[in-house]
């Protein structure tokens, strides 16, 4: 706490009077209705107070382990006059550490505003008459959700845990299948106000040093108040924050972060948060998803190649459709070019406003859909199909094989397993059809191109972003564009980017 | 900070100036679906475009068969093709396209006065295809344009699915202008004409069911057209240049009590080598050609299942093949005087220099001349579900 907001009438200084350090106590919480003073005399006559937030502490742990020990115990062999406050510390040092059977982190605190932030992150204090000190007993109990299925990414076949707001059940779950003295985690606090806990993690000896000491000295320039979400973070340790694509992973799912450890990458669980950072984050590594190695590599290929389909798609489908539409009718088999022709003929935009106009509508949809609780979203997306899909067809103010293009690019956005590289294929998709409408094919290769000039150059905490395939990495590229057999992937080392430092 | 983003405006308001300008609505279109071509009077051009009424190809999907045709002739004459083209977009309130014109026909008085000037429009167009197939008719060919499709939305659909199957040898355009530019081969056309559906012309009650058939072939001699071949013997050009997809083939034997038979094949490949030989002023070429069949109809007395009966039928198709082969290279030599086959080619690849010192200047004289023999082997390799035919007793079969 800074100096400049402390309440005037606390020193800050810790002194053997139980009531002036409870004034002081009670100064620096004052309209914190949560916080909880207790009472006590111990049977020698000496006054103590217990001083916690409720709702923080795992109160059964006070009434029973702690508190009628450490009184009972503690003051049965002491002389009924003991005055002497180093006396009284000692010997209560000494209950605790011999006579004890705690579990919980002590703290013996000589700072006022040490002992006051181990209150705020749900230690309970003890103060005694007497006693120039301040013990803190770490009784953390806070109120959590269960384990459940994440929302954002389900499987068929794999593990159903996800990560969830407590930062000591994520790192559980990640230690949980990583039994290893390998498996580092180091914690960090950020924000001024919110003081969040960072655990950095990664597997030693996988994950290079340099990746390791990056990601720690970016992490650890963080300057903020308040941390939210993950990402607050992400943002702030990007390479490059202009870019649409993502440059970290973010997951809910234990195995994706365990498998991503493993491959060398290094893992940020954030309190509060269900939603783990791992970088370096690559773009082939965000068009993966857990499930690909939990079915038979055939088939997870097979579902690989389709997702890579779906990417061209959900980005060039509309544009290609206005650039075929209006400046290469050539290009369309003539059949095709008829239908599409008969059934554009009563529309009276030109393809672009048509295109424009049902991506909006669906992207509106979509996050109408979301936002909306769920009986609601179902309502609308009865509105959505019935006066997108049907009446505006009927009327002849929307051609349906553009009806068509859109579901098609709508379905292909959904294949992304990263929601967030979809969201960037989502918006590069705009200015696709514009360069589609004013340019043509030539307009969309030039978009294109320029497209791909911008993830070559991108970089994610050293790795560039289009590895394996740029830099080519012969070894690791059978398991990108399509699902490497196990018994391929055995020979497999580290991730690339431990290679090239 | 000023500066760049002026620049940025400036960037982006030119790039609402620029672009856009080929820009053109599929509502703004019409698309030629087929080209005719005909000689008018004073030397001049008849160009006909059947134009797709788009609006009527959704009435026949959705309402089950509108009455309406749904294709538009429009047709001009002018010096030109071009010439005729532009008066024809002046009637017209949408934009031409020949992006998708799949079908040239050319009728015979122009083809007879040759196609070069024709041909450079079509080569010279961006739009146009080099897979449009070229077709040569009897008669108008704005004619053949407006014979109602009978399967499809518009006749050149139906006239290319036709060409597709090459019942007879296919020619796109860009087929057509090779063999033009080679020397040593001559370009034919399939003759396309508008048959009665069924039985004869004359026949009063089926006078309004017609059809597109491929009859025939037009030989051409550069790039006039010269004289037609029928059927059978434009069968025999695809079979010696290797082309034939599938076709049949009937003869007829004699039992031994004298009555005829038949016996119809339907030959699933035919595989033809053609050797040449230059022995001092005479030139020679060996045909040889390896035919497999499958028995479809057989009336003859003859028992299938017995081998010797088997081979007695394929050297008589072997004859057959023979005799038509000869046929249509006499045709070619002497009727014609025209190498529809490429002989001239097939003796360029094997003697190179001879040709280019002597041949090639005068095998318009020399191909006449040409010897031709020819040596066939036919395989019957299956005669369908019965062995032998119904129509006999066993007693009655030879054996």
């Amino acid at each position: 706490m800074a100096p400049n907001q402390q309440p005037d009438n606390v020193a800050g200084m810790l002194n053997e009077n139980l009531n002036e350090n409870l004034k002081q106590f009670q100064a620096v919480f004052k309209n914190c209705a949560d916080i909880h003073y207790r009472q006590f005399e111990l049977k020698t006559g000496q006054q103590g107070v217990l001083i916690y937030l409720s709702g923080m502490v795992d109160t059964d742990a006070i009434d029973l382990d702690m508190t009628r020990q450490l009184i009972e115990s503690c003051m049965t062999e002491n002389s009924t006059s003991a005055e002497d406050s180093a006396r009284l510390t000692e010997n209560l040092q000494h209950t605790i550490q011999s006579k004890l059977g705690f579990t919980s982190q002590v703290n013996w605190n000589d700072d006022f505003y040490s002992s006051v932030e181990q209150i705020l992150s749900g230690d309970y204090a003890l103060l005694l008459d007497g006693m120039a000190q301040v013990l803190t007993i770490n009784a953390k109990g806070l109120e959590t959700r269960a384990i459940e299925e994440p929302a954002t990414e389900a499987v068929i076949r794999g593990p159903r845990d996800g990560f969830q707001e407590s930062i000591s059940t994520n790192m559980s779950l990640i230690r949980r299948r990583l039994m290893t003295a390998q498996l580092k985690m180091e914690m960090v606090t950020i924000g001024r106000l919110t003081k969040t806990e960072i655990a950095i993690t990664y597997l030693e000896g996988n994950a290079g040093e340099d990746l390791i000491a990056e990601v720690k000295k970016r992490i650890g320039r963080i300057q903020i108040d308040a941390i939210l979400e993950s990402c607050n973070i992400e943002e702030l340790i990007e390479d490059n924050s202009l870019s649409p694509f993502p440059q970290v992973m973010v997951t809910e799912r234990p195995d994706k972060v365990v498998g991503n450890l493993l491959e060398g990458r290094v893992g940020i669980i954030i309190d509060n948060t269900p939603f783990v950072i791992v970088v370096p984050g690559t773009f082939f590594q965000m068009l993966q998803s857990p499930e690909d190695y939990y079915q038979r590599y055939i088939i997870a290929s097979a579902i690989r190649l389709l997702r890579l389909l779906s990417v061209v798609s959900s980005l060039l489908l509309p544009s290609l459709y206005i650039a075929l539409t209006t400046y290469h009718h050539e290009m369309i088999p003539t059949m095709l070019l008829i239908s599409i022709a008969s059934s554009r003929e009563t529309v009276p935009f030109p393809a672009v406003v048509e295109a424009l106009v049902m991506e909006v509508a669906f992207e509106g949809l979509r996050e109408a859909g979301v936002r909306l609780p769920r009986p609601v979203g179902q309502a609308v997306s009865i509105v959505g199909a019935l006066v997108i899909g049907q009446a505006a067809v009927a009327a002849g103010i929307v051609s349906s094989p553009l009806v068509i293009v859109i579901s098609m690019t709508g379905i292909a956005s959904f294949l992304f397993p990263s929601f967030q590289l979809g969201l960037a294929f989502r918006l590069l998709r705009f200015p696709m059809m514009i360069a589609a409408a004013t340019f043509g094919l030539y307009g969309i290769l030039m978009l294109l191109l320029f497209m791909l000039l911008h993830m070559l150059s991108l970089q994610s905490f050293g790795t560039p972003y289009m590895t394996p395939l740029a830099p080519f990495s012969r070894g690791a590229i059978k398991d990108v564009i399509t699902r490497a057999n196990r018994r391929l992937m055995l020979k497999q080392g580290p991730h690339p980017s431990k290679d090239r430092s | 900070m000023r500066k760049p983003l002026i620049l940025l405006l400036a960037l982006i308001i030119s790039l609402f100036l620029t672009g856009c300008w080929s820009r053109v609505e599929l509502n703004d279109v019409a698309i030629v679906t087929a080209t005719a071509l005909d000689r008018a009077e004073n030397n001049k051009l008849q160009v006909s475009l059947q134009i797709l009424k788009v609006k009527m190809t959704k009435g026949i999907s959705e309402k089950g068969g509108g009455g309406e045709n749904a294709t538009l002739i429009v047709s001009e004459k002018g010096e030109t093709i071009m010439e005729a083209y532009q008066v024809i977009q002046k009637k017209i309130p949408r934009m031409v396209i020949f992006s998708h014109n799949r079908v040239i026909v050319v009728g015979d008085q122009l083809a007879r006065a040759g196609l070069s000037p024709v041909l450079d429009f079509f080569s010279r167009h961006r739009e146009a295809r080099g897979n449009s197939y070229l077709l040569v008719t009897k008669g108008e060919g704005k004619e053949i344009l407006k014979a109602p499709p009978n399967f499809e939305i518009f006749t050149a659909e139906e006239i290319r699915e036709e060409e597709k199957a090459r019942y007879l040898d296919s020619v796109t355009f860009r087929d057509f202008v090779f063999r033009l530019l080679e020397k040593g081969i001559e370009p034919i056309c399939t003759q396309l004409q508008i048959v009665p559906l069924s039985g004869q012309k004359n026949d009063a009650s089926d006078k309004k069911e017609t059809g597109l058939a491929v009859v025939g072939a037009g030989i051409f001699h550069h790039d006039k057209l010269i004289g037609w071949m029928k059927r059978q013997d434009s069968e025999v050009l695809l079979w010696l240049k290797n082309r034939m997809k599938r076709s049949s083939m009937t003869v007829s034997m004699q039992n031994k009590d004298g009555s005829t038979g038949k016996v119809s094949v339907q030959l699933s490949k035919a595989k033809t080598s053609i050797r040449p030989r230059i022995q001092g002023e005479k030139i020679q070429f060996d045909i040889t050609m390896h035919m497999t069949g499958e028995l479809f109809e057989n009336t003859t007395k003859l028992s299938i299942k017995e081998i010797q009966n088997l081979n007695k039928i394929q050297q008589v198709l072997e004859q057959e093949v023979k005799k038509r082969v000869t046929s249509t290279v006499n045709k070619l030599k002497k009727q014609f005087k025209s190498d529809a086959v490429g002989f001239g080619t097939i003796l360029h690849r094997k003697y190179k220099k001879e040709w280019n010192e002597t041949y090639s200047k005068r095998w318009d004289q020399e191909f006449p001349k040409i010897e031709v023999t020819t040596d066939v082997q036919f395989k019957i390799n299956g005669t369908g579900r019965v062995n032998d035919s119904t129509l006999w007793e066993e007693e009655q079969l030879e054996k």
